[in-house]
């Protein structure tokens, strides 16, 4: 877990780097190597490693437009991935997806830029799990936010209906872009909205990767065994703003103060708790640095697409 | 005499520069003290500089000039 | 930021951004009608994605500034309920994209009641959206949609080009008794990190109220050999390939549609009747859309006037990919635009 958590965030600091070349001091969106709007993971990452450590090759995993730490979880190819951030013909889909729109077939994954789009998606891939009588869940990642549409209610009514082996997390980071969670939402969980369709609801508090471990187990457990689905809200932590450029100016002083960064304290009770030695710890971290700048560099080096690519794969 | 257009200190973080967008009015315009004069950009947030006085407005950055704190882009000649 | 604007000296001429000066017709129109309120996600304490609602929380409160949840199709049937009672409401959505959300409460309900009801209920709703792209936010954050939209009956849709057509038409929008759709192209907004504001999208705007009636369009630039129509950005690129054309003694007329519905049929058909050729530029998809109802109006008027077979400029149909080169191909771009005007004009001398 902490391997996929600290590969996200290495990740996440490269990019960030990336993205703003070209973007200082006149911040421009559409400038610099990685262009586009920006989506980071940073404090999230948890969610992804916590739950999708769960899963197996069978199973597929949905995740919404701040996708990384998800996409890194579930093990999409890093270098493929990376490649589509940059827009170049080695890239998951060839440079027609970008950043908060990456598909990995191989490992069942999607995600998908507008909000609690992936519910149906995610709940059908559960349906024909079901329907053909093969092994394998499905989930969907979705904030906080997301809870709000329509789609979070109808879908997870046909889930509860049909008993889909189906799991959506909530990672809760309190904030839809600059609006409260208090000030969007009627009730102050999310998971307590699973008694309403007949599924099971899980809140996990202080973004703990152990906790989110033991959670997720239980939500896994409950799909696989045909018992149904899993509302797993997951209280997480967005470190840096909506998007990058974002300075989150919304947000009070003190929050942002107490915002505390889950990867160094993850790392502090691997150590304590003699899991890991420090020298481990070490090479694991500098074999994932060297992946992540391995991937870096093939997105950098990599072509682009030729432009009349542009007009293919609209059909099957 | 003159009083001059200054990057306001707590205009935004530490360490970052800034840019400018756009005048909203001409160089040698009569502007009121109060008033929006231009738009500065820091990161994605898009602020206004506001006329710290009325009179004759002098341009001294253009748009699309990186600015820094403190840093004098216009001036006002009061009558 | 965030205070009411004070009143300009006299003797001084204010050039404003799109963004700014559509807001200035918002914030007059709601201190003159208390019925109006503006409702949509991140208006409040944001400002809006895109500055739409600057200082409007500040001045106009939380009980007429609603930050709401992501809920858009609750929100737009909420707007239009309010609409139907009595209410103005302004409906802010940042991306065009985000309508196939909400499209039901748009175009079952909304567009329709006037006239299911027979009259009974009018809905006097504004949308403000942005659109477009060219920054690489591929296919989910960058469509155009004008035809997704024109193509129900009930919607008025406008989309100015400069900062003048901002305010006015944005004024018609909230004065109108309809579904209004006030539409601006993300590159126009004049926010410096979507490009620094073109400097013909800055116009001199007056401090007074002032409409734009619906439907009529603007010669931008005159010309004798061929009309080149656009809307939103393409106006821009059709200006500029116009002057580029004039280097090579081609002279284009520039026509902005500003309208998407009602479309300024007779202006149209005038000009290209004079010009004898017709080049239709618009970011949107063309099958169906904007560039082949602009056709429709010489086809059936009078298609003798045309010199030249007329050519359409607009995103090829696929969706908007992500990657720049491709999606730089995409573009219905000045280059494009002047090869098109270029293939009408084949035979002549």
């Amino acid at each position: 877990m902490y391997e996929a958590m600290y590969r996200s965030r290495r990740l996440d600091d490269a990019v960030l780097a990336a993205y703003m070349e070209g973007k200082t001091p006149v911040f421009h969106m559409g400038k610099g190597p990685l262009p586009g709007e920006m989506h980071q993971s940073f404090g999230q990452e948890p969610c992804a490693a916590g739950v999708c450590v769960h899963l197996g090759k069978e199973d597929a995993v949905g995740a919404g437009h701040r996708p990384h730490h998800v996409a890194v979880a579930r093990g999409v190819d890093l270098k493929k991935m990376v490649a589509e951030l940059f827009g170049k013909k080695t890239g998951l889909s060839g440079g027609r997806g970008g950043h908060m729109h990456l598909y990995s077939a191989e490992v069942n994954f999607f995600s998908s830029g507008i909000i609690a789009e992936g519910m149906g998606p995610g709940a059908g891939m559960a349906l024909a799990r079901k329907m053909q009588g093969k092994p394998g869940i499905a989930v969907a990642y979705i904030g906080d936010g997301a809870a709000n549409q329509g789609a979070f209610h109808e879908v997870l009514n046909m889930v509860g209906l049909w008993k889909l082996p189906f799991i959506c997390v909530i990672e809760d980071n309190k904030y839809g872009v600059s609006v409260h969670k208090k000030d969007s939402t009627a009730i102050e969980r999310n998971s307590d909205r699973a008694s309403a369709y007949g599924i099971a609801g899980e809140f996990v508090s202080g973004n703990d990767p152990d906790l989110i471990f033991e959670a997720a187990g239980r939500a896994v457990q409950r799909a696989r065994s045909g018992q149904g689905g899993t509302i797993l809200e997951l209280e997480t932590e967005r470190l840096h703003g909506h998007f990058i450029g974002d300075s989150g100016g919304y947000r009070p002083d003190a929050e942002r103060k107490a915002m505390k960064d889950p990867i160094p304290a993850y790392r502090e009770r691997l150590l304590a708790d003699k899991v890991s030695s420090a020298g481990e710890m070490t090479s694991l971290e500098a074999k994932v640095q060297g992946e992540v700048d391995e991937a870096m560099r093939f997105g950098r080096e990599s072509e682009y697409p030729d432009a009349t690519e542009a007009l293919k794969r609209l059909y099957a | 005499m003159s009083v001059d257009i200054v990057v306001p200190q707590d205009m935004w973080g530490d360490s970052t520069e800034g840019v400018v967008v756009t005048w909203i009015y001409q160089n040698g315009a009569s502007v009121a003290k109060g008033q929006p004069v231009a738009e500065v950009m820091v990161e994605k947030a898009q602020l206004e500089l506001v006329a710290p006085a009325s009179g004759k407005l002098t341009i001294l950055a253009a748009p699309e000039t990186v600015i820094g704190r403190d840093q004098v882009v216009g001036r006002i000649e009061t009558a | 930021m965030a205070q009411p604007i004070p009143a300009a000296a006299p003797g001084s001429e204010r050039t404003l951004t799109m963004a700014r000066a559509g807001r200035e017709a918002v914030f007059s129109e709601m201190r003159k009608n208390p019925n109006m309120f503006v409702i949509g996600e991140d208006v409040a304490k944001l400002g809006g994605v895109f500055g739409t609602t600057v200082g409007m929380a500040e001045e106009f409160g939380a009980s007429r500034i609603i930050d709401t949840p992501i809920s858009e199709t609750g929100f737009i049937g909420i707007a239009t309920g309010a609409a139907m009672a009595g209410m103005r409401p302004i409906v802010e959505i940042a991306f065009v994209d985000f309508i196939g959300v909400c499209f039901n409460q748009i175009y079952n309900f909304a567009a329709k009641t006037h006239y299911m009801s027979g009259g009974q209920f009018k809905v006097p709703l504004t949308f403000m959206i942005g659109y477009g792209g060219g920054y690489n936010d591929a296919a989910q954050h960058s469509q155009t949609l004008f035809a997704t939209l024109g193509h129900v009956p009930g919607i008025k849709i406008v989309t100015p080009a400069d900062a003048y057509d901002a305010k006015g038409l944005m004024a018609s929008c909230l004065q109108d008794d309809n579904v209004t759709v006030w539409m601006v192209h993300k590159r126009l907004w004049g926010l410096g990190w979507l490009g620094f504001p073109l400097p013909k999208a800055l116009a001199t705007v007056p401090e007074h109220d002032y409409t734009i009636p619906f439907g009529q369009s603007r010669i931008w630039r005159d010309g004798g050999d061929v009309t080149i129509v656009g809307l939103g950005l393409t106006v821009h690129n059709a200006l500029q390939a116009a002057e580029q054309l004039a280097s090579e003694g081609i002279s284009a007329e520039v026509l902005d549609l500003r309208s998407v519905v009602p479309l300024d049929r007779e202006g149209i058909f005038k000009s290209v009747a004079k010009t004898g050729r017709l080049v239709v530029a618009d970011e949107d998809y063309m099958s169906f859309g904007v560039t082949s109802e602009v056709l429709a109006v010489v086809a059936e008027r009078d298609p003798t006037v045309l010199k030249a077979p007329a050519v359409r400029v607009a995103y090829p149909d696929v969706p908007v990919p992500f990657s720049r080169p491709m999606e730089d191909f995409c573009l219905p771009n000045v280059e494009r635009i002047i090869a098109a005007v270029k293939s009408t004009m084949k035979g002549k001398k």
